[in-house]
């Protein structure tokens, strides 16, 4: 028989579609998005992937890409751009990923391509490339940070390589840059085994490492290799003691404790190296290093994208010196101390009139020093409080190293200063100390709670002197105010010098005014300060009411005048065939011109007294006012008994007038 | 009006004049010797209302006697009254009666009555001409007088007088005439008389008296001088008599109305 191809056909057919069927029936049906997409934090771009909807959620499966680009500071500036892309399954990141930040400047001539103008660049370039398995990471991650030039990477900055297992660290870990090498191991729980060196390369042929032995977790040896030699680095209640240890992240908080305790336990520095720096640059290379997979200038990579979680750090073990009650209460009450006393350093130390006032006044001087020493062992304790508040020293046995954290505080017998350009020296009663015994941190809050007192009593001294200056610069405006009225009271009261003369009533009344004031400026001269405080708005007043009643007098001529118009009357007489003048209510009158006048006159002369010689310079206005109501009154029985009376006093009160006399 | 008066005055004086006295007449004029007097004279006004003043005077003349000169003995006693019109500030009109008491010119005499009264009706026309600093006056007086001698047995005379005086006020050490003011005032009158008994002497008196005046206040001035008086004697025309009279003078003036005061 032939070979039948139709034959084979049919059962492969069959087999295909028996095999095939179920699995494209099962297979969901995705979609493709194309456009705007946001990820977590408001980074918006532009997305590109498959999702499929379930239960009303989209949920992406296959190829995702995102990219968003900006330019900063307008033309001229450089291109920012960021790409994610990856696998998703089932709306789990799975596969290889990768991030890539770039800025970016265009160099060069443009050129078309396609229907686009295009530019070669120049920059830089970070990127983490990265592999999932189930959304954790797993397998080789590189992180890169390179140079750009002709659109070509060129020179690598950074680069930090390590294996990943099911979410957790598995080493080995190398991560490098210009400067600095760094090495480690983890074991299969991700805790730090084995040395964990870093290398900070020189400029010359010298060698220098900073190595951190690891058993399981634990730190067993610290040093520094150094051309070969050994420095080896004790860091306080850091050692191999036994105890029990728990796991932590090797994260910011344990590289610090790690620096401060051994920057409690430095005792001399060697020569060429500073231990405290290497410690502190190397913690700042490995979290650098270790962050490098998860984010990039501060900001998450991996967590911009919903349902990511961090990435693990790695884990050490350590002590763990919990803070008990009395330590926590401690601690907020010297943060309480500190913070008052911070606000009293500003009231007062940094008072800009404090500022001014040291120079021209000697107290303030002096206590700006005072307050300058209490400011100087306030920033220590600041210190001490900020190191044991550290969330670092969880890790520290404090009780061991308080001693050395907490300063020892002693204030001279007397204090220099300097002023007016001269050194001066004065005792001042400073509060005890912390002497070295003092452990506890109960002395610093106590200490504390001293300068916070003595602070205060300073700050009311400062203010009470201030305020002295306050009152002297007004005091000096306003005795400026006190001499401009006293001469214009001098130079009114005075006659020649080609000043027009004096009437009558102001010729009668300048000697004694003249006099009267001298004797009230020169008693207000003899004055301490306080009491020409007190005293200088009132004799300004009093200059005041002078000039004031000079004006009155030199319109009082005119006034009489009228007066005497009202009280003169025109009448035609028969023996002479004229008019004359006579005189009406004639008593009335010659009371008012030849009593009443005078008198006024004689009691503002022998009662000048400040407050009351406006109230005296209106006696002419009352008796004028009254002059002009009688004009038209019938008087006849008033000037019968005006003509009877003895003395201006009675006709005052004849007259019903309601004069201040004394 | 006041040149009609003059013509009649004249006219009269002229038709008076015609018929000269039997008596023997000498060929000249005869002056006596004068006498001396002393006259204190109070003018009043008093001011009723707007138009309408009261004109009073009250003098007191002495006369020598014997030995004593201007005050030798009492002369007469002068009550002068009328009411007086304002027309205007510059002009004047009075009508009133006068009641002179005349005292006996020989005291102790009994010849002679020890007082007689002499009973006037008056009437005078004042102006004024006032300049810049002078002022001049002119005033026109008529008077009726019945009158008698003191000898006992005389008859009663009727006559009328025409008097016409010109005044002038210069003020010395004011502008004006005001209180304070101390004036210089020539003073002349001319008495002109007529009536039955009046045969050649119509010139009763021509006085000359300048005096000087102070104006003490609207209400007070005084005046004082000496006044030189001539004329010719009612019973013989070519008799003239002469005299010297010390003159003191009060004016008082008075606003009655009721008024602000």
């Amino acid at each position: 028989m032939a070979f039948s191809l139709r034959a084979l056909l049919i059962p492969l057919f069959s087999s295909f579609l028996l095999f095939f069927l179920p699995i494209t029936l099962l297979a969901q049906e995705t979609e493709l998005y194309e456009g705007t997409f946001s990820l977590k934090g408001g980074v918006k771009g532009q997305g590109l992937y498959d999702y499929y909807v379930k239960d009303g959620d989209s949920v992406k499966d296959g190829d995702f890409r995102f990219h968003t680009s900006d330019r900063e500071g307008g033309d001229g500036g450089p291109y920012y751009g960021m790409k994610l892309s990856g696998d998703h399954d089932e709306g789990r990141m799975d596969g290889d990923w990768e991030y890539v930040h770039q800025r970016l400047l265009p160099t060069g001539e443009g050129y078309i391509q396609g229907r686009r103008i295009v530019h070669d660049s120049k920059g830089k370039e970070y990127k983490i490339s990265a592999s999932f398995e189930n959304e954790k990471a797993d397998g080789t991650w590189t992180a890169i940070h390179y140079t750009v030039e002709g659109s070509e990477p060129l020179d690598t900055l950074f680069r930090s390589r390590n294996r990943f297992d099911e979410g957790d660290l598995r080493g080995p870990f190398r991560a490098h840059s210009k400067r600095r090498v760094a090495e480690g191991d983890f074991t299969e729980e991700g805790t730090l085994k084995n040395e964990w060196r870093v290398q900070h390369l020189q400029d010359d042929e010298d060698t220098l490492a900073e190595v951190r032995d690891y058993e399981n977790g634990v730190l067993k040896e610290h040093y520094i290799l150094q051309n070969g030699d050994t420095i080896e680095l004790k860091g306080l209640s850091w050692g191999d003691e036994g105890g029990e240890r728990e796991e932590v992240p090797m994260d910011a908080k344990y590289m610090k404790a790690l620096l401060h305790s051994n920057s409690l336990n430095m005792g001399q520095k060697e020569e060429g190296v500073n231990p405290e720096e290497l410690i502190e640059n190397s913690n700042r290379f490995l979290e650098r290093s270790l962050y490098a997979f998860s984010s990039f200038n501060g900001q998450e990579v991996w967590q911009l994208l919903e349902g990511n979680e961090e990435l693990p750090l790695p884990k050490v073990r350590v002590r763990v010196f919990p803070y008990s009650a009395d330590e926590k209460e401690e601690l907020e009450r010297i943060a309480e101390l500190l913070e008052r006393n911070e606000e009293l350093f500003q009231e007062h130390y940094e008072n800009p009139q404090v500022d001014v006032g040291r120079h021209s006044n000697e107290e303030v001087s002096f206590l700006y020093e005072v307050l300058d020493r209490y400011k100087q062992g306030n920033e220590e304790l600041k210190k001490t409080h900020e190191l044991l508040s550290d969330s670092s020293f969880l890790y520290i046995d404090r009780d061991a190293v308080r001693g050395k954290l907490i300063p020892r505080v002693s204030y001279p017998d007397s204090l220099a200063f300097e002023f007016d350009g001269e050194e001066m020296r004065r005792p001042y009663e400073f509060p005890s100390g912390i002497p070295d015994s003092e452990e506890g941190l109960d002395s610093v809050r106590t200490h504390l709670k001293a300068i916070q007192e003595d602070l205060e009593r300073i700050g009311k001294e400062l203010d009470r002197i201030l305020e002295k200056f306050k009152k002297e610069d007004l005091l000096a405006e306003k005795e400026g105010e006190l001499v401009k009225r006293r001469d214009s009271l001098e130079g009114l009261y005075s006659e020649g010098n080609g000043k027009d003369t004096l009437n009558s009533y102001q010729k009668q009344l300048a000697p004694t005014i003249r006099e009267f004031y001298k004797e009230r400026f020169e008693s207000y001269a003899e004055l301490g300060l306080e009491e020409k405080i007190e005293r200088v708005d009132e004799l300004i007043t009093c200059y005041g009411e002078g000039i004031e009643l000079y004006h009155g007098l030199e319109e009082l001529p005119e006034e009489v005048k009228k007066l005497d118009e009202r009280y003169t009357r025109s009448t035609w007489n028969p023996i002479h065939f004229t008019n004359m003048d006579e005189r009406v209510k004639k008593d009335l009158y010659e009371a008012f011109e030849e009593e009443l006048m005078p008198y006024l006159v004689e009691d503002l002369k022998s009662s000048l007294e400040c407050g009351k010689i406006k109230s005296k310079g209106s006696n002419f206005g009352v008796l004028l006012q009254r002059m002009i109501d009688l004009r038209t009154q019938e008087t006849k029985v008033l000037e019968k008994r005006i003509k009877k009376a003895d003395d201006p006093e009675e006709i005052i009160s004849i007259m019903d007038l309601g004069v201040d006399i004394d | 009006m006041l040149r009609k008066t003059l013509t009649y005055a004249l006219l009269l004086f002229l038709l008076q004049s015609g018929g000269l006295s039997a008596q023997e007449r000498p060929g000249s004029s005869v002056i006596e010797d004068p006498y001396t007097a002393f006259w204190q004279g109070n003018y009043a006004n008093f001011r009723l209302s707007e138009k309408l003043i009261w004109h009073g005077e009250l003098h007191l003349r002495s006369t020598d006697h014997g030995n004593t000169p201007y005050i030798g003995r009492m002369g007469k006693i002068y009550n002068r009254h009328g009411l007086k019109y304002l027309v205007n500030e510059r002009f004047t009109a009075t009508l009133g009666g006068v009641l002179r008491f005349n005292f006996s010119p020989d005291p102790g005499n009994s010849e002679y009555r020890g007082m007689v009264l002499e009973p006037r009706i008056w009437h005078q026309y004042k102006f004024v001409q006032p300049f810049d600093r002078l002022m001049v006056y002119h005033r026109f007086r008529f008077e009726h007088r019945w009158s008698r001698s003191n000898l006992k047995g005389a008859d009663w005379i009727y006559r009328n007088r025409w008097r016409y005086k010109f005044q002038m006020k210069y003020p010395l050490n004011e502008k004006k005439l005001v209180p304070g003011a101390y004036y210089l005032s020539p003073d002349v009158e001319l008495i002109l008389q007529t009536g039955d008994p009046v045969v050649d002497s119509p010139v009763e008196d021509l006085r000359l008296f300048p005096h000087v005046g102070y104006v003490y206040s609207p209400k007070l001035s005084l005046g004082a001088g000496m006044m030189y008086t001539t004329g010719q004697t009612l019973d013989a025309g070519y008799r003239y008599s002469s005299r010297w009279v010390f003159r003191f003078n009060l004016y008082w003036s008075f606003d009655m109305r009721d008024r602000d005061r």
